[in-house]
């Protein structure tokens, strides 16, 4: 721990710590452009200049560049200092357009700030300016090359941090230039960091331009809610609505950047058609009416029928104190659920991922970047959880080996092995790779539970052969981690994973686990739902009249099985629907009585990631209809009410509560902190979680309440054998994509362009057979109702016998949950209506 | 499109070699060659040769001096502007070919012929006001000397000749 | 030629053609090599190139000795070693010559680099302009190949040891060792800076020994005759060996000489270069290429040695002369080398970037007449501002300009108050 002195001000620093940094310990911001912590030090600004009065070399130095030394004396307000920062700013000035007024950037501008504080106020320059041409970059990022100060913090962000490489520097000496090789979109998913990383206003927030200056807005920490990861984001809303979001800082989840899903995916909360008032048989009506007609429903219900006629459906986007309230909600009344309503199955293989997550095994995203080995199976990252992807690439940039098991055409914008395998098979390529890589390895300390867990681990592995790099690279790590989707996999893999972990965790090796969940509160859907049943029981018991009340509260799964034939049959035998949402959807259509919900900007809440973080956010701002800015002169339209117009949504656990007899205040903000304390207090493994709800920058590890603790569990000996090699069928399979099937982030107009069309990913292969090239236009039939447009996408890295299709939430799928679709080749038709 | 051949060659060219990138600037140059300068899709070619991605070859043809990103003339005249051609008479050749060749720096001839562009020492101090035609050195320049350079490749290119 | 003093490098340099190798070797070539292979080990190598004191010849000056040493015994293969043939610093040439002149010298003495430090691989780096040079060594290469004396088992010692030519796309930066890696490996030349050092992660992440064409041609030499025969070519006491002085401007017989190291620039321009040009006297020149001060009249008589350029507050740099008369406008010549630099300056770090476009055009508009007083200290400033650049183009590229406010202020300050300029065009 060097000890050194900065400004006459004593401090000890661990090793290799940058004098920039030592100084930011102190309270002491060393002014700086190209130095980032996640980008690392590069000295090419050289605005960090500090005095070295003594130390190795004495002088001006670069704090960025220069290690922290034991006796090292530094001045950063020496005059040197100081006027050499001074010119670096004037130098870095002389080409800038100085257009602050118009300028997005402008009140939250690094090089704003610099230039004021450095003190070079006047233009000395005589000379011309240089002027650049912008590219267009895609609907969501702006260039504007003219502010650029040649930081080279976006290429070094773009092609080392993320690994994309259509952004470089172009051009020599003043004249460099930061672009592509020509107008396009950006194509990385993480372009719009580019927009937080850059200190001016180079690049800027495409879809917020000229919306207001950070004074202007309302402004939270918030989290994202478009994946599981629950990344930190910094919201920013004025006039009624959601302008921009920017990445927070979390060293446990994003480090310091977030996917443009998550940035641009706010859009669905400012839509103006987004159903905000009470309806009773789809027409409008006031709160108390809707509240009084559904109490009414239920207490009928409740009277008349048995109180397990009454179901409750929640989602994994409701908040952790919806689904506390749902669950007790439930239990009180006797009612059916709370049910989740997951795609895929999702639901029971979450459950079993939250059973083999056992709290030392539990990897974060920090870890996944620090670890030396990654074999993730069953999850494709940049489509699942983008920002995961970004973690992987600095675990491979520090030179760790990354396999990724996985049926879909996998792509990651770093060097990876990509093994594709069927669901059916990807449990035995982990049990080969582990087998062998513990081939050899006393495992005497085994359990007999573990000993058995490893013969099964040895029969199950007969089956497959692995690379032998992946086996020896895991033999050499020391932090590996095992990620393990919850989508694409069986429902036996995820116990298999982390089991596996567990196996491969020793003395000398200290393993990870890893879980990609569906949604943004998996974790909590997955702990207070019920367990032994799921939304097709659900929808069954339904048809079978055994439940004929349903209250659906923000769902996921149901709402896109709607428009079919059976779903109408089975929506006419209920007797009442209740939907509370914050979406349209045919199902809130439906209803008999619709509850207007807020989103979580205005409500705020707790959701647990993957990894049992729970991380809570406070209410942005009031919501209420958007007065969008017409760019007219003028105020905007105003109507003198005492309400906010279209402010009338309610938390999701609001009408729960009440139904369960909760006295809560009528004051908003004491209201949640009254259910805040009451999810608290009825869930004893949240009791970390703070009464206040301040969760803190970087959340709060929940200890999972494992169910099987230091105990292998035994795996099904047998496999689900879906995959018939000798069949002519093909499995058509929804997968996520980045844009446009998360379901949230869909709705969101900015993401609109970015969707790209639905194309049907095949094996060379399977296209052969069907005789279908590349680039066609063909119809899939669903069955008798349903068809689906599309185009052949030939993958030649992806398993045989699958075609995959985004699960965009409006395709018309016909099965619940998405459940995959065996196709024969006759349902696969041309676009001329030619069958194959 | 590179012509098979070219194509053929280069590829054995990088196969010899452990890095194909460290060959891009070769590649590059013989690229040029054919179109006569970097054309949108030469870069593109040689990116997929060295197996980089577009952008970085990008980044070295803006970069460097000998790598046109615009169409040039057939015979490029480099004309050395710095410190000992500046003090031996750089001036006089400059203003010789430009009313010559009747063009500004920068500027290439109608006919496509020439194109003139100032360039950096070109380690010919000993023999200077020093050019390069097609990065060819001819030093110890004149008028009367340009003229016969002129001349001769005009003569060369009866095609190009109005 | 008018030369009383040993030729080394110059040996069997001719008029009009290139040495064969067979002239090489009667001279004494690769008998260097056949000794080294079989009687010194690479240590011993190491040790009389330290011992000869060979100061690096691209211009830094560096002890070749002292950076053989850093490059760890156990350190991992591939090793390299590149040869800088970039020589783009306005003035020099000497490096053409050396190569027109004697290729084999030069191979040998990548070879015999190469094996003071076990390496796998040279790698000469050549700059566009000299296609003919690289034309040559290319074709040299593989005569040498021919007769064993390079690749695969060099003369059955064991040892092998393979050359390549890389060309440059062309700028001056590629020149600076660290962008050259970067150049060499098909990325964006700018510098890298050290730690680490090429010679621990250099090329490809490999060890790596740089070094200039003269000093490479130099190891045979010194080798063959021993440290202590190099030591006592030169005329000083801390000198050691001969120098390719490249001299140009208003000088009679403008070219490459091999003179002692310490040789007195008076006799430099005199008696090798033939003397000023008729109606030209000597105003003032710059020692050692563009990155270099101006020495005037006084230091007319100065040694030509890297220690005593250095106590005089001078560089030799590369040892190019550049020769300016009285006719000449040293505000106007520093226009036109500043605009080198700022049309060179590779982008990195922001003073070189701005600072020597904002200096440039400062001092023009005093050249143009349209200059003020307070121009004057501002340059000042930012020239020594511009030293806590990322590499040393910087540092480099203001010698000129500062030395002009040193010895020629008044030359400066009389264009600001006349309005024009009194020479010049
Ligand atoms: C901007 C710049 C340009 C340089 N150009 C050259 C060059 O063209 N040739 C050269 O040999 N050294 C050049 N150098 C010096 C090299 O960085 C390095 O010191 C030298 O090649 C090492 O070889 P030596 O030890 O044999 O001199 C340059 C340095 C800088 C900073
Ligand atoms: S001083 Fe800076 S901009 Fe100039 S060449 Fe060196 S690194 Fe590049
Ligand atoms: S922050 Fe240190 S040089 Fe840019």
């Amino acid at each position: 721990m060097p000890t050194l002195t900065i400004d006459s001000r004593q401090i000890s620093v661990p090793g290799n710590t940058k004098v920039i940094d030592a100084a930011e310990r102190l309270g002491i911001m060393i002014p700086r452009f190209c130095y980032h912590p996640a980008l690392g030090a590069v000295g090419a600004c050289r605005v960090c200049a500090v005095n070295v009065k003594e130390g190795p070399m004495t002088g001006i130095q670069m704090s960025c560049m220069l290690d922290a030394g034991d006796g090292m004396v530094i001045s950063t307000h020496d005059k040197d200092a100081v006027d050499f920062r001074m010119a670096v700013i004037e130098w870095l000035m002389m080409n800038h357009p100085h257009d602050c007024p118009v300028c997005d950037e402008g009140g939250h501008c690094l090089l704003q700030d610099m230039t004021v504080s450095g003190g070079h106020g006047m233009r000395r320059y005589p000379g011309p300016k240089r002027t650049h041409q912008d590219q267009y970059l895609g609907p969501l990022v702006q260039h504007e090359m003219n502010r650029c100060i040649q930081c080279y913090r976006c290429v070094r962000y773009y092609r080392e941090y993320t690994g994309y490489k259509d952004l470089g520097v172009l051009g020599i000496g003043s004249r460099v230039y930061f672009g592509r090789t020509g107008d396009g979109r950006l194509e990385s998913p993480f372009a719009g960091n580019l927009i937080d990383i850059c200190p001016t206003g180079v690049f800027t927030d495409k879809p917020a331009r000229f919306k207001g200056r950070k004074w202007d807005f309302e402004r939270a920490a918030t989290v994202c809610t478009h994946c599981s990861l629950g990344c930190s984001t910094i919201t920013s809303s004025r006039y009624r609505e959601i302008i921009r979001q920017e990445a927070g800082i979390s060293p446990d989840t994003n480090d310091c950047f977030i996917c443009d899903r998550g940035r641009y995916g706010f859009g669905y909360a400012n839509l103006p058609d987004r159903p905000r008032q009470y309806r009773v048989n789809g027409n409008p009506c006031s709160r108390q009416t809707a509240w009084a007609k559904a109490l009414d429903l239920l207490d009928t219900t409740a009277n008349t029928n048995n109180p397990s006629t009454v179901a409750l459906l929640v989602s994994a986007r409701c908040t952790l104190e919806t689904l506390v309230t749902a669950k007790h909600l439930c239990h009180r009344k006797g009612w059916h659920g709370p049910v989740w309503d997951a795609p895929s199955g999702n639901d029971i293989k979450s459950r079993n991922a939250l059973d083999a997550l056992a709290p030392e095994l539990v990897a974060t995203m920090k870890d996944v970047r620090e670890s030396d080995f990654i074999l993730a199976i069953g999850t494709d990252p940049v489509n699942e959880a983008p920002v995961l992807t970004l973690a992987l690439r600095q675990a491979q940039r520090n030179g760790a080996h990354i396999t990724v098991i996985d049926p879909r055409p996998v792509s990651l914008p770093f060097d990876f092995e990509h093994l594709p395998t069927s669901p059916e098979e990807m449990g035995d390529q982990l049990a080969a790779i582990v087998c062998a890589a513990l081939g050899g390895t006393d495992l005497s300390h085994l359990s007999p539970a573990g000993k058995a867990f490893y013969d099964d681990l040895v029969l199950r592995n007969a089956a497959a052969t692995v690379p032998d790099e992946i086996v020896v690279a895991l033999k050499k790590s020391r932090h590996p981690v095992i990620v393990c989707g919850t989508h694409m996999v069986n429902e036996d893999l995820p116990v298999l994973a982390g089991e596996c972990a567990r196996m491969i965790n020793q003395p000398e090796r200290s393993a990870g686990l890893f879980y990609v969940l569906p949604g943004a509160n998996g974790f909590g859907a997955a702990m207070f739902t019920e367990t032994h049943t799921n939304a097709g029981l659900l929808l069954d018991k339904i048809k079978s009249n055994d439940i004929k009340t349903l209250i659906a509260i923000e769902p996921e799964g149901c709402a896109h099985v709607h428009s079919s034939p059976a779903m109408a049959g089975i929506l006419k035998s209920l007797d009442c629907l209740l939907v509370m949402d914050y979406l349209e959807s045919p199902l809130s259509r439906a209803a008999d009585v619709f509850i207007p919900t807020a989103t979580v900007f205005e409500s705020g809440g707790i959701f647990i990631n993957q990894n049992g973080t729970g991380r809570s956010m406070q209410p942005l701002y009031m919501g209420g209809t958007p007065i969008f800015q017409t760019g007219r002169t003028g105020p905007p339209p105003r109507l003198f009410e005492s309400d906010i117009p279209g402010a009338e949504h309610v938390p999701a656990w609001l009408p729960l509560a009440d139904w369960m007899g909760l006295s809560l205040s009528p004051d908003n903000s004491k209201r949640r902190l009254e259910i805040l304390k009451y999810t608290i207090e009825n869930e004893p493994w949240l009791s970390a979680l703070p009464i206040s709800g301040d969760t803190g920058e970087t959340g709060i590890k929940l200890r999972i309440p494992n169910r099987r603790l230091n105990e292998f569990a035994s795996l099904p000996h047998t496999r689900n054998n879906a995959g018939n090699s000798n069949s002519p069928e093909i499995s058509l399979y929804t997968v996520e994509q980045t844009f446009g099937t998360e379901l949230l982030s869909s709705g969101s107009p900015a993401l609109d362009e970015v969707i790209p069309q639905i194309r049907a990913a095949m094996h060379p292969a399977d296209a052969e057979f069907l005789n279908l090239a590349d680039g066609e236009n063909l119809t899939l039939v669903l069955d008798e109702n349903h068809e689906l447009p599309c185009n052949v996408k030939i993958e030649t890295d992806m398993a045989q016998g699958f075609i995959f299709i985004p699960r965009r939430p409006d395709l018309p799928w016909p099965v619940p949950g998405f459940a995959p679709i065996p196709l024969h080749p006759d349902q696969i038709r041309r676009e001329k209506g030619d069958l194959r | 499109m590179l012509p098979a051949d070219l194509k053929k060659n280069l590829q054995t060219k990088i196969a010899t070699v452990s890095h194909p990138r460290e060959l891009v600037v070769d590649v590059l140059f013989d690229i040029q060659m054919h179109y006569g300068h970097l054309t949108d899709e030469a870069i593109h070619e040689a990116a997929e040769l060295c197996g980089m991605a577009p952008v970085e070859v990008e980044e070295l043809a803006t970069f460097y001096t000998f790598t046109f990103r615009e169409p040039v003339g057939k015979y490029v005249i480099h004309v050395c502007d710095s410190v000992v051609c500046w003090m031996n008479g750089y001036q006089t050749i400059r203003e010789y070919l430009c009313s010559k060749l009747n063009i500004n720096m920068g500027e290439t001839t109608p006919d496509g012929l020439f194109t003139l562009i100032p360039v950096c020492c070109i380690g010919y101090c000993d023999r200077s006001p020093a050019i390069l035609v097609n990065r060819k050195v001819h030093g110890s320049l004149t008028p009367a000397k340009l003229d016969q350079l002129i001349e001769k490749i005009k003569m060369e290119n009866p095609a190009h000749v109005e | 030629m008018s030369n009383k003093y040993p030729q080394i490098l110059f040996q069997n340099r001719k008029p009009d053609r290139i040495a064969t190798m067979a002239e090489y070797k009667e001279s004494g070539g690769y008998q260097a090599l056949a000794d080294a292979l079989s009687n010194r080990s690479p240590a011993q190598v190491q040790e009389e190139i330290l011992d000869a004191v060979l100061l690096g010849r691209g211009g830094a000056a560096f002890p070749a000795g002292r950076k053989l040493e850093t490059v760890a015994e156990d350190a991992p293969h591939p090793r390299y070693v590149v040869c800088n043939a970039d020589e783009m610093e306005p003035g020099t040439f000497k490096d053409r010559v050396l190569i027109h002149a004697d290729p084999h010298m030069l191979i040998e003495g990548m070879i015999l680099t190469g094996y003071a430090v076990n390496a796998d691989k040279g790698i000469v780096f050549i700059r566009p302009e000299y296609e003919g040079a690289a034309k040559i060594l290319e074709r040299e290469i593989r005569f040498a190949e021919k007769e064993g004396l390079l690749g695969e088992n060099i003369l059955g010692s064991g040892y092998t040891f393979f050359i390549d030519v890389h060309r440059s796309g062309g700028r001056y930066i590629c020149g600076e060792v660290t962008a050259q890696l970067n150049a060499l490996e098909g990325r964006r030349p700018n510098p890298r800076k050290p730690p680490p050092y090429p010679t621990q992660k250099g090329l490809w992440g490999q060890p790596t020994i740089s070094h200039n064409v003269e000093t490479l041609c130099c190891f045979p030499h010194i080798l063959r005759n021993g440290a202590r025969w190099f030591r006592d070519l030169a005329l000083t006491e801390t000198g050691a060996g001969t120098k390719i002085f490249s001299i140009s401007g208003k000088v009679n017989r403008p070219g490459c000489y091999e003179l002692p190291m310490g040789v007195r620039l008076s006799e430099i321009i005199e008696v090798h270069a033939g003397g000023m040009v008729e109606g030209s006297t000597f105003k003032a020149c710059l020692p050692g290429g563009a990155s270099t001060g101006f020495l005037t009249p006084d230091f007319y008589d100065i040694e030509m040695d890297f220690d005593t350029l250095r106590k005089k507050g001078h560089r030799l740099g590369t040892g190019a002369i550049m020769v300016f008369d009285q006719k000449t406008c040293l505000t106007a010549a520093t226009v036109n080398l500043l605009e080198f630099f700022a049309r060179e300056s590779c982008g990195w770090c922001t003073p070189c970037r701005e600072g020597l476009p904002y200096i440039k055009h400062l001092l023009t508009l005093i050249e143009n007449g349209q200059g003020s007083e307070d121009m004057i200290p501002t340059i000042k400033k930012m020239s020594a501002q511009l030293w806590n650049s990322y590499c040393a183009f910087a540092p480099g590229a203001v010698a000129p300009v500062e030395s002009l406010l040193v010895y020629f202020e008044g030359e400066v300050r009389e264009h600001i108050k006349l309005g024009r300029c009194l020479l010049g065009d």
